[in-house]
């Protein structure tokens, strides 16, 4: 009986640390696309996030006053797009306005995407206060999964499924279509791609707007797991960045390991201890392991680089 | 068919180009020859327009085009094969040629790659899935000009495409040219310091020095003791 408790508890913690490698990998997966493939210090993703979230408030707030009672439940499966075009578009004017006067200046748009983040926070504080919001979870997503003895909630489900379309969505798009294809030849040697006629301004407004709207589909889910307040993106960012340099800038494959060992990293060690002590373990490790090696877990290099 | 007059260019503060004159044929195969170094490549990035002009005109069928950027020029017809191959080296061979339709986006699209590609380049064909990068230099280069070529260039722009290049597959280059240059009607530029090759290949030769034009005329009329002191080092 013993260790059928044990196995129990081992059960449970390893999907607690899927769950949020999840929860990572939805928060680094835009980012992934304006840092690692553009290579812009994107400070503002994690308001992205947090508009995201906002967004997801608003439509509930839409839907139980203008809808009928029954429709409720459904909100959230209408935030989701709402969330992706909303951020997706203040992507595109960001990049229009601000990053496209400041590509290769890695310093300069780290700044102005920092100082972007705190006007769009301030905004946020404004339109809908200081304090917290509360989103109210559907109905059906209340309750969990039993198997055996180990409830698996169906938010953190939700999540993990969320992430899933998520990837293939963005794998069937970078490496199945032309508009992919124009993006990853644009980031692999932009004035190449420029001589074949592919026009590279388009293709950058184009990709940060993706980049943001990902965001703006993790600041959904991030409602399910908490309250929402103006500030709640820049308790990620960190997260994020370390998730995408640690996986190897510009390598999707990268961010998804990256994002499962520090999800499942941080899960045991906080089993084992508390919640400080996982987040010193974790950066520590990531220090060591970065000295091991610079580029991250997966490295882009080949042959063309003789 | 492109024309330009008085070109001036370069990085920065430092101009490689100086005052050049230069006019592209169709159908013909004009060669570029001088030492390293004299501006060559910098001349054709100017073309295409990766180098901005500081000075000068470039203009194409009586339309100037000296602002446009380079996606634009590329639409318009001209086909660029720069002196690395530059191969998007993490894509497949196929994604690779792809990239060689974005050209023709809007117009009439074709969406497949011509089957004359692999009747020049056969190797191609086998290669189709690998990636880019795992492809030989010699393989880099049918790629690279296989890629322009779908995009029904009405000008290419060859730099160096025999450097470092296994015998057998320079002659396999230089009869693609040839077919290019008689078949196609394209006008092809062949920059180019092996005088011998480019000679073989060319209707008519600039030669350059200094970053600007000293010599030029039909190969068949062109005495080697006449450029001889532009080309011996």
């Amino acid at each position: 009986m013993k260790g059928g408790a044990a196995m129990e508890i081992w059960a449970s913690q390893l999907f607690n640390g899927l769950s949020y490698s999840s929860f990572l990998l939805l928060i680094a997966l835009g980012l992934a696309i304006t840092f690692g493939l553009m290579k812009v210090m994107n400070m503002a993703h994690g308001d992205m996030i947090m508009i995201g979230a906002y967004v997801t408030y608003s439509t509930q707030l839409i839907f139980s006053s203008f809808m009928p009672q029954n429709m409720f439940d459904y909100y959230f499966l209408f935030s989701i797009p709402i969330a992706f075009v909303v951020t997706a578009c203040i992507g595109w004017i960001l990049e229009k306005s601000l990053i496209q006067f400041l590509y290769n200046r890695p310093l300069d748009s780290m700044l102005a995407t920092w100082g972007v983040s705190l006007i769009l926070q301030q905004i946020a504080r404004t339109i809908f206060g200081a304090p917290n919001v509360a989103v109210k979870t559907p109905s059906w997503l209340d309750g969990g999964l039993q198997i055996a003895a180990v409830t698996l909630p169906y938010k953190r489900l939700f999540i993990l499924v969320l992430v899933g379309l998520c990837l293939t969505g963005l794998y069937v798009y970078l490496y199945r279509t032309a508009a992919g294809r124009r993006m990853t030849a644009v980031t692999l040697n932009r004035q190449m791609a420029s001589c074949l006629g592919v026009n590279t301004r388009k293709v950058d407004a184009g990709a940060f707007a993706l980049g943001s709207g990902l965001g703006g589909v993790a600041g959904c889910a991030l409602t399910l797991l908490g309250p929402v307040g103006p500030t709640v993106g820049t308790n990620y960012i960190i997260d994020a960045f370390m998730i995408v340099i640690l996986g190897g800038i510009g390598n999707l494959k990268g961010t998804l390991i990256g994002a499962v060992v520090i999800g499942l990293i941080s899960t045991f060690v906080e089993f084992g201890s508390s919640a400080t002590i996982a987040k010193v373990v974790v950066f520590a490790l990531i220090i060591l392991f970065l000295q091991w090696k610079p580029f991250g877990l997966i490295s882009t290099r080949s042959r063309a680089l003789d | 068919m492109l024309t330009a007059r008085g070109l001036r260019a370069g990085y920065d503060e430092s101009m490689v180009l100086h005052d050049v004159d230069f006019c592209i044929e169709p159908g013909k195969v004009t060669g570029i020859l001088g030492r390293n170094g004299v501006g060559k490549s910098t001349f054709l990035k100017s073309i295409i327009g990766l180098v901005p002009l500081r000075n000068g005109c470039l203009s194409w069928e009586g339309e100037n085009i000296t602002k446009r950027k380079p996606d634009k020029r590329a639409r318009l017809g001209i086909g660029y094969v720069p002196q690395g191959r530059e191969i998007f080296s993490s894509l497949t061979v196929e994604e690779n040629l792809l990239l060689g339709l974005e050209v023709l986006k809007g117009k009439k699209r074709k969406q497949s790659i011509p089957k004359e590609i692999f009747e020049w380049f056969p190797v191609l064909k086998e290669m189709l899935h690998r990636k880019g990068g795992d492809l030989s230099g010699g393989q880099q280069q049918q790629l690279a000009i296989a890629r322009a070529m779908i995009g029904n260039p009405k000008i290419l722009l060859l730099d160096e495409p025999m450097e470092g290049i296994q015998p057998s597959i320079v002659q396999l280059i230089q009869e693609v040219i040839g077919i290019i240059a008689k078949e196609k009607g394209i006008g092809v530029v062949l920059v180019e310091h092996n005088v011998d090759l480019a000679l073989e290949c060319s209707d008519y030769i600039y030669v350059m020095d200094r970053g600007t034009m000293v010599a030029e005329g039909k190969v068949s009329e062109v005495k080697f003791e006449d450029i001889e002191q532009f080309l011996v080092v």
